[in-house]
């Protein structure tokens, strides 16, 4: 077969140039707004970030941004930081980031702020004191540590469990080990021993399969605490399989529609909520706020932790269902 | 006529002319593409993507994978830092075993493959699980950090001036000619060739097939130990991640870079291009504001076109030899 190169090349070209005609023209269109870029660590398969991206775009949409919102493919803290070191060659108003490893941070934030460039971490972020910690402005997000320690909490108000295990789906993401911790450190302090899980959740088959055999040769677990969605739809699907759905209490992070019905029919106590779409509404609104006038908040904005179990579990379901939390 | 056929006859000239049009696309595309933040930032991956590669490039010549390489950067990535912390191991030394692992994993995989007759893809991918298991074993999933006060033997690796360049480059910029000279101007180079391109044909002419492969297989190990410490000097930390799919993305600039998957084809200058390209995509796609999962499907494509492109070079390369 014959193959006519330069055919190919421009066919190539074309395609290329077919795949993105809006950004160019929104580029060129969008030149008076500031442009924000927001990045994070987030995977496709966890729909956590469709919630947060909402309410980045809600906000550009609503204080006049252009808004560039960046994610690596797997959870990849190099990825991550190449897409920040990209962001920054763009020179752009401002960036929204996590900070799931801050000293792999370090280096670009000191290039932000040397480049005149503010940062506000959002969803994760450097967790030593002030003095010591990464140059970004300040953090919008949960609390991780507390999270952890709110579900040891709520599990321990209705039980006392005879064996924990505490499943982290990211392994060496440190937003979900603080929460970890905090199960654990709250566990311990009931006298009880967890074990922590750090199998992936990506595939969903083998995470099962995982998940059951340590179910089976641990048969004295009678609480998990799921770190995020994909673990905890696995979970709850395992729980229901090998009929451990009342023995075993699940209590997870994070909201989506399968957790909303499994607390509402039971199969989950109950999960803890950082109420991501507030993470990306207002690190583009607090973006602006300081790009126009300065203004810097005196802490943290924290977005969580709050529970959402029977009790209000009605209210959150039509926010999940418009995609807001 | 036949200038244009000898460059056509060049493995690096589809790489090259696709180097030139992504660059030129995102150019045009995006304000700051040329900027020196973002000439720097590709750099920086090219670098580190590369000087794995190469190693990698040579291995696929001589007709085998190794899909290990993304596990094995992240196991002589994390041993350093742990050592230092929970042994107090010199630093110096630490780097010194994480070699020393680096060709101990090699040897192994190029023994397996040699001893038991197993295809490297499958003794590879084995690695790919076994050693990536082992880094999730000794950090429990954690990250390690570098201890303060540490810096001086890792800036040696990685460090990023104050005009953006990094130690990364010069890394480069020596690994790559010891590579291109061996695989052009010696012996061991005809030898990685001929084991590639015809097997049978190279063990009849004497050609120790094994033991060429059995060496490239540490080589592949040996970079991917330098391709981890270069990011550990520019991290500070590792993760229980590090190098994750990494494997599969060096083996995807091999082949933009011209490498045949079914071996004896392929050159250093063409790989460099192909990492060249995918980094890029990578940061033009950031720059543009364009979501990065476009990446993955941008690679795919490259891929397809890239054998398109050398099967329609190919014919010049047989004219000119």
């Amino acid at each position: 077969m014959k193959i006519n190169v330069p055919l190919v090349l421009s066919c190539a070209s074309f395609v290329t140039a077919s795949l993105f005609p809006a950004a160019g023209l929104s580029t060129a269109a969008a030149k008076e707004k500031p442009v924000i870029y927001s990045i994070v660590h987030g995977t496709l398969s966890d729909p956590f970030w469709a919630v947060y991206r909402k309410g980045l775009q809600d906000a550009a949409s609503a204080y006049g941004a252009e808004l560039r919102a960046l994610g690596t493919e797997v959870h990849s803290v190099q990825g991550e930081v190449d897409l920040f070191n990209s962001a920054l060659a763009a020179k752009p108003a401002g960036i929204i980031t996590t900070i799931p490893d801050a000293a792999a941070f370090q280096e670009p934030l000191e290039r932000a702020k040397n480049a005149g460039i503010p940062v506000i971490a959002i969803n994760v972020t450097d967790t030593r004191p002030k003095a010591e910690r990464d140059p970004y402005l300040f953090y919008i997000g949960g609390d991780e540590y507390l999270g952890g320690q709110e579900a040891a909490q709520k599990v321990l108000s209705v039980k006392k469990p005879a064996e924990a295990a505490c499943w982290i789906h990211e392994p060496g993401h440190t937003g979900l080990e603080a929460r970890a911790k905090g199960w654990t450190d709250e566990m311990q302090k009931a006298g009880i021993k967890s074990d922590t899980l750090t199998f992936r959740a990506n595939n969903p088959t083998e995470a099962a399969a995982a998940l059951k055999g340590f179910l089976t040769s641990h048969p004295n677990v009678d609480a998990l605490f799921a770190v995020g969605p994909p673990p905890a739809s696995v979970a709850l699907e395992v729980l229901n399989e090998l009929g451990k759905s009342e023995k075993v209490t699940l209590i997870s992070f994070d909201l989506t529609q399968e957790q909303v019905e499994a607390i509402q029919n039971g199969s989950l106590l109950g999960t803890i909520e950082q109420q991501q779409y507030l993470q990306g509404y207002l690190g583009i609104e607090f973006m602006k706020l300081y790009l126009d006038h300065g203004f810097v908040p005196g802490g943290s904005v924290l977005t969580g932790p709050n529970l959402v179990d029977k009790a209000n579990v009605a209210t959150v379901k039509a926010q999940v269902e418009a995609g807001f939390r | 006529m036949t200038v244009i056929r000898l460059v056509l006859a060049r493995l690096e000239t589809g790489a090259l002319l696709s180097a030139l049009a992504v660059a030129s696309i995102f150019a045009l595309w995006t304000s700051n593409f040329l900027s020196l933040e973002s000439i720097t930032s590709v750099l920086i991956v090219t670098s580190e993507s590369a000087i794995l590669a190469i190693a990698v490039t040579l291995l696929m010549i001589a007709g085998e994978f190794d899909l290990s390489v993304g596990s094995v950067l992240g196991l002589s990535s994390v041993v350093v830092p742990l050592m230092m912390v929970n042994y107090q191991v010199p630093p110096l030394a630490a780097v010194m075993i994480a070699f020393a692992i680096a060709v101990g994993i090699g040897l192994l995989h190029g023994t397996i493959v040699r001893g038991l007759r197993i295809p490297s893809f499958i003794v590879t991918l084995g690695g790919l699980l076994f050693w990536r298991g082992i880094v999730f074993v000794i950090t429990q999933g954690f990250p390690v950090r570098v201890p303060r006060g540490s810096g001086s033997l890792f800036d040696f690796f990685s460090y990023r001036f104050p005009n953006g360049f990094d130690v990364s480059l010069l890394w480069l910029i020596a690994w790559a000619p010891v590579f291109y000279v061996l695989l052009t101007q010696t012996g061991f180079g005809n030898w990685i060739y001929a084991s590639g391109a015809n097997e049978r044909a190279a063990r009849a002419m004497g050609v120790p097939v094994d033991r060429v492969r059995t060496i490239l297989f540490v080589f592949t190990s040996v970079s991917a130990c330098l391709a981890g410490l270069i990011q550990v000097g520019r991290f500070g930390s590792v993760d229980a991640t590090r190098g994750q799919g990494l494997e599969l993305e060096v083996i995807a600039a091999s082949v933009i870079g011209g490498t045949s998957l079914s071996g004896g084809v392929g050159s250093i200058g063409g790989t460099i291009l192909g990492c060249l390209i995918i980094g890029m995509i990578r940061n033009g796609l950031a720059i543009a504001g364009i979501s990065s999962y476009w990446y993955t499907a941008i690679i795919g494509l490259l891929i397809v076109a890239a054998v398109l492109v050398n099967k329609a070079t190919e014919r010049f390369r047989k004219v000119a030899v």
